[in-house]
């Protein structure tokens, strides 16, 4: 099936054309998700979220980019409101746990400092590079994730980001730069309390 | 080559875009430097996450549940997009229902309650005496009800 064959059986609510959309492009969807929100679980509910925006509005979709840059836009974008939505909801949560245990006059910050040689090392070595890739600015973030995890060309990442070649360098080599800054003073720190 | 230069480019070490030179003075100071040599380490273990992710695998049951979510997207849009004439008849008929409805139980409280047909009569009676007495051929219409008295 073409992509314009794609496109029109889409339109046309053709079941053929819904299973071969989901069929071709779930993997990347929930994976390109999954790199964002790190949950496999959210990635997937994520994705149905995807295909069914990608159902509405496909009579909207220009032809100016491709298909599948235009899946990935709405996947990142999906993305991006779902950790919106998740900072909202840890900053409720955070308040409601600060006002329950300062009035049961218990301590706040020791308990859940990471460290790196738990029993999980690897659900903490997950912890600390989420946490540093989730305080990169949303457009260093974007580009790191699909150059890095996605292994894109910076020519699809600007596409899919709607910039220049030169403007998505520029965004990977500062978010390399803050990542490397971020994670060196979380080793330096992770050392000084080891001592 | 000092410090600084291996914090800054711990990206560009493990991705080997260092210069023949630059990366033979980086793995000389590695091995001078344990601090830095610690660094290295911890950032490359903390990084082997993102290999590790690119092989994990969706649930193979996630397109199931993509293409139910659509299915039934489908039936509520087809639900929702009723062909023109009954959108608009629809309502129509609701309408000219309750404009039934009032009017049957309009007639049926004047049936059945004697004062409101008494006051019918009484203006019918009224309109009778007026017609008989031809007030309208020698009287004012402002001094009607006068020549009534």
């Amino acid at each position: 099936m073409t992509e314009p064959e794609l496109v029109e059986g889409l339109i046309n609510q053709n079941k053929i054309a819904i299973q071969y959309l989901v069929d071709h492009y779930q993997k990347d969807v929930i994976k390109t998700a999954y790199y964002f929100v790190a949950i496999m679980e959210d990635a997937e509910d994520l994705s149905q979220e995807v295909f069914l925006e990608i159902f509405r509005s496909i009579s909207r979709y220009k032809k100016t980019a491709s298909l599948s840059t235009w899946i990935y836009r709405i996947t990142v974008n999906k993305s991006l409101d779902h950790l919106r939505r998740q900072k909202r909801r840890n900053i409720f949560k955070q308040m409601k746990s600060f006002i329950q245990l300062s009035h049961d006059g218990t301590n706040i910050i020791s308990k859940d400092s990471p460290t790196l040689d738990t029993q999980n090392e690897d659900k903490e070595k997950r912890q600390v590079l989420d946490k540093a890739v989730n305080s990169l600015p949303e457009n260093q973030k974007i580009a790191f994730i699909l150059n890095k995890y996605e292994e894109m060309a910076y020519k699809d990442i600007a596409e899919i980001m709607n910039l220049s070649v030169s403007s998505v360098e520029s965004l990977l080599h500062r978010a390399k730069l803050n990542l490397q800054k971020k994670l060196v003073n979380y080793f330096s720190e992770y050392a000084k309390t080891t001592t | 080559m000092d410090c600084s230069f291996i914090r800054r480019n711990l990206f560009s070490y493990q991705e080997h875009q260092l210069s023949g030179k630059d990366n033979k003075e980086f793995e000389a100071h590695l091995h001078s430097c344990s601090e830095c040599s610690r660094i290295v380490s911890e950032f490359q273990s903390v990084t082997s996450v993102i290999e590790l992710r690119k092989t994990e695998e969706p649930n193979p049951f996630a397109g199931t549940r993509i293409i139910q979510k659509l299915e039934s997207e489908m039936e509520s849009t087809r639900e929702k997009t009723n062909p023109l004439y009954l959108r608009i008849l629809q309502p129509l008929s609701v309408a000219a229902l309750l404009v039934i409805a009032v009017i049957i139980g309009f007639s049926i409280v004047i049936q059945r309650e004697p004062g409101i047909s008494a006051i019918i009569n009484h203006q019918q009676d009224i309109q009778a005496i007026q017609s008989d007495l031809n007030i309208q051929d020698f009287v004012d219409e402002d001094e009607t009800f006068f020549a009534i008295k």
